[in-house]
């Protein structure tokens, strides 16, 4: 999907008709569109969303008054009874050729008592079907399905802000986001209506005892107490994320603090985070480590004595006769029947030459097994040396498990050092906001701690749901009457198990293959080769990134790398998304200092390769080396003069 | 390893406690078999019936246990229990396994209930420093004896 | 173009992948086909549409072939 064109009439400092042509093409994909903090960029990225959306997201980076949607300079020259409409149009086409219009106005009109606005704007969609352009009825359903609201920040961002995707309480707007892309959160809406529907059809069967009426009785507690615990998390979840967003604002008021004391402190501590995090998950994977061990191994130990006995049997029994070892029973059988071996002799009754076959015999029997017998040898022995090895191997794993501990109390001694000397510092704010920090750090364990104690609930719940369905089942299953509802049950039930399944191992494969993919992009293009070694994505889509010596350095990336590292993430997401709208990006360059930045508008067409890219750049982003090295790929490129004695913006066609 | 006896097999634990107590040791957050199988738990308390000596048939059985979901270890464990308790290898012919498997079973049936006692039971620690320390008490005992 | 005009291939494949039992399939997919086309509008209560699926899929008429 590409932008063919926006449109501005009278929005903010547009006045009258501007046009913005974008170019569609597969190699020249790039568009520019230039000019000084103020001009209008960000406005007419604000245009583009209030067009799909109704909504204006991005902050002025100018601080101007904020002006009214409806050009300032219309609504002056007003005369009464003349009406003034803001207007933004978008056509978009798809890489079938398929046009698609979006259209928004506001209106204004000026009376005998002042300037009247309208209360809603009115918004329109058109498709090109054959020759003709069509009103589409579900204006919102079409943008949803094409540039879905939820996702927006994937294709149309704020350049300073994409690091926004490491921030952990941001992390669920991105796990958000990537199920709705995936159609994961299709699967989620699927259970949660499902399992509704279940729980109705199950109220609505009448039983005639009432052991049935008691069960159902049970199941609806249960029900309702687990969806009380479901809103419950959701509300402490929501709360933790406040915290956290709290949190980070100190933590970026220290470092952003005047006093080089007070940065230095908090850089360190921020280090020391990392460092505490980093610890925990190397600690939790140790310690699961010594537990699973025990489970493995307990078996062998406790049956050392078998597994010895065993392997003496099988070497006596293996050694016994020196016959090889495929002698048929079958064979020797006949032999017996027939009363004559196969050299003539005669094999009478309690003769010696038939003791001597019964003994073959036995022995052909043993051969049977023979081969059993040496694999099992081949499984016992590993097993018994293992079984031996059991107390060395835990005892270094718990040594490195001190170790470890040590480490994370001297990491946590020196936090509490930091925070010491930080309320030491004689600066009223500073001592505030540590002490502030203190609280919420409290407030967020408390919360962690509830948040896990409430899963736990839930999942109690659910098991003993099971319980209660299955006990449900059979008693219904005991009357003819209700042999329809219970299978009608069941299909619900065996449905919802593999939707809940589907969505389980999707969502996990999902996070794995944007993880993978993320690395790919981050390492194949980061400059420094041999600093990094791994992108890890957790669950809650939490971002590290861990260096060649095996630490987590998120904290210490600079901020073209952590542009970088953005923008793998973003072109990831976008891949196996399969999401396909056009990206327009707002001072992508804007934090980075002058070497990286040329080496980003280099990657940058590597990111989005068969993307229409639209840039909103300020003079400083876009040297003249930067424009050399996006040269090849620019479609169109356009400037945004502000023209302060008409308070209006102008566009200006380079290139 | 050839498992096509095994996987045709289900192991029956039985109904009733026992059966309960197999699937608390599952379930439970603070059982070490927590995010093992049914078939760990069975193969567990199958090696401490064994050590113990505790073989308890069982009254009413009631089938948890598929045989595939054993690995050829597990088989093979209960090969070497088999063949301990038979004191012949002649337990590993075909037309034994029903036998072999036997065995197995009761022997799980004889250890279950000391395994949960090892597990939940009111010594003091945790559940998985409580096996742990089982495990090396045997050993020290075995190295001593 | 757009992923979301149906239902993911890597969803359904996923289903078909967890169970054999046709009824389930089909279930499974008809929902998901429905919330496909009801985001954002909900038109048809859920409950409904979904009991009627179950109800089709396990019909009173019990010559009705009942395998899975």
């Amino acid at each position: 999907m590409r932008i063919q064109s926006i449109e501005l009439e009278n929005f903010r400092q547009y006045r009258g008709k501007v046009l913005v042509e974008l170019g569609c093409d597969q190699k020249k994909n790039i568009n520019v569109i230039q000019g000084v903090n103020g001009a209008g960029k960000t406005n007419m990225l604000n245009a583009i969303e209030w067009c799909l959306y109704d909504k204006e997201g991005y902050l002025e980076k100018y601080s101007g008054k904020k002006q009214p949607i409806i050009n300032d300079a219309e609504l002056k020259e007003l005369k009464e009874g003349e009406k003034a409409t803001a207007k933004v149009t978008l056509r978009l086409i798809d890489s079938g050729g398929r046009q698609t219009v979006f259209e928004r106005q506001i209106s204004a009109r000026r009376d005998k008592d002042g300037i009247t606005f309208d209360g809603e704007s009115e918004a329109h969609a058109y498709m090109r079907i054959k020759q003709d352009m069509v009103e589409l009825t579900e204006r919102e359903f079409t943008v949803n399905r094409i540039l879905p609201y939820g996702v927006r920040s994937f294709f149309f961002f704020d350049g300073e802000r994409l690091d926004e995707f490491f921030k952990e309480e941001k992390s669920s707007v991105v796990r958000d986001a990537i199920l709705d892309v995936s159609q994961l959160s299709l699967l989620e809406k699927a259970i949660e209506h499902l399992e509704r529907t279940i729980s109705s059809m199950r109220g609505k069967i009448k039983g005639d005892s009432p052991k049935i009426e008691d069960i159902q009785e049970a199941i609806r507690e249960v029900e309702g107490g687990r969806e009380n615990y479901r809103q419950q998390k959701r509300n402490k979840e929501e709360e933790l994320s406040g915290i956290r967003a709290q949190l980070s604002e100190i933590g970026e008021k220290l470092m952003g603090s005047n006093e080089p004391l007070v940065r230095e402190l908090q850089r360190r501590r921020e280090t020391l985070s990392a460092r505490l995090k980093e610890l925990d998950e190397t600690l939790q994977d140790n310690e699961t480590e010594t537990s699973d061990r025990v489970v493995e191994r307990g078996p062998a130990i406790y049956a050392t004595d078998a597994i010895r006995f065993a392997l003496q049997q099988i070497d006596v029994r293996a050694k016994k006769g020196d016959i090889p070892p495929k002698i048929r029973e079958t064979f020797i059988r006949e032999l017996l029947d027939k009363g004559e071996c196969i050299c003539g002799t005669k094999i009478r009754h309690d003769s010696v030459p038939r003791k001597r076959i019964m003994g073959l015999l036995e022995r052909a029997k043993i051969s049977e097994i023979y081969e059993e017998m040496v694999e099992l040898k081949y499984a016992l022995d590993p097993m018994l040396k293992a079984a031996g090895s059991f107390t060395k191997e835990q005892d270094r794993l718990r040594a490195e498990i001190a170790g470890l501990q040590r480490q994370k109390s001297e990491a946590q001694t020196e936090q509490r050092e930091i925070e010491t000397r930080l309320k030491g510092i004689n600066v009223e704010e500073i001592t505030n906001l540590e002490f502030t920090r203190k609280a919420l750090e409290k407030n967020e364990d408390e919360l962690i701690g509830r948040i896990g104690i409430l899963g736990e609930k839930i999942e109690n719940a659910t098991r003993k749901l099971q319980e209660l369905e299955r006990e449900l089942a059979k008693e219904l299953s005991r009357s003819e009457r209700f042999k329809i509802a219970n299978q009608r049950l069941e299909l619900g039930g065996d449905t919802l198990t593999v939707l809940a399944r589907a969505k389980e191992k999707l969502v996990d494969e999902t996070r794995a293959t944007i993880e993978k993919k993320t690395e790919d992009y981050f390492l194949n293009l980061i400059w420094k080769k041999d600093t990094y070694a791994d992108i890890k994505i957790d669950d809650d889509y939490n971002i590290s990134v861990i260096n060649r010596i095996g630490s987590e350095c998120l904290g210490t990336l600079s901020a073209g790398e952590r542009q970088v590292l953005a923008l793998s993430f973003l072109a990831a997401l976008r891949e196996v998304s399969g999401f396909d709208a056009p990206v327009v990006i707002d001072t992508p360059l804007g934090r980075i200092s002058k070497e990286p930045r040329e080496n980003i508008a280099e990657l940058l067409p590597n990111f989005l390769e068969h993307t229409q890219v639209t840039l909103f750049m300020t003079d400083e982003e876009y040297t003249s080396q930067v424009r050399t090295k996006l040269a090849q790929r620019i479609g169109r490129e356009y400037e945004l003069i502000y023209d302060e004695e008409r308070s209006q913006t102008q566009v200006k066609t380079l290139g | 390893m050839d498992r096509k006896r095994l996987d045709r097999y289900d192991f029956a634990v039985e109904s009733g406690e026992k059966h309960s107590r197999v699937k608390r040791l599952k379930e439970e957050k603070l059982s070490p078999f927590r995010d093992m199988t049914m078939k760990d738990v069975f193969i567990y308390a199958m090696a401490i019936g064994y050590e113990r000596g505790k073989k308890v048939p069982l009254k009413r059985r009631t089938g948890v246990i598929p045989g595939n979901a054993l690995r050829d270890e597990d088989y093979a464990l209960v090969k070497a229990i088999g063949i301990s308790q038979r004191k012949d290898v002649d337990i590993l012919f075909e037309k034994k396994e029903k036998e072999l498997f036997k065995i197995a079973e009761e022997y799980a049936n004889g250890g279950i209930d000391m395994l949960f006692y090892q597990v939940f039971g009111e010594d003091p620690g945790d559940p998985d420093r409580k096996m742990e320390q089982a495990l090396r008490d045997l050993m020290a005992k075995k190295r001593k004896g | 173009m757009s992923r979301l005009e149906s239902v993911s291939g890597r969803i359904l494949n996923e289903i078909a992948s967890q169970t054999r039992n046709k009824a389930v399939r089909h279930l499974a997919t008809e929902i998901l086909r429905f919330e496909m086309e009801n985001w954002k509008k909900e038109r048809v209560h859920f409950t409904e549409h979904f009991e009627q699926l179950i109800s089709q899929a396990c019909p009173e008429d019990q010559r009705r072939d009942d395998s899975s």
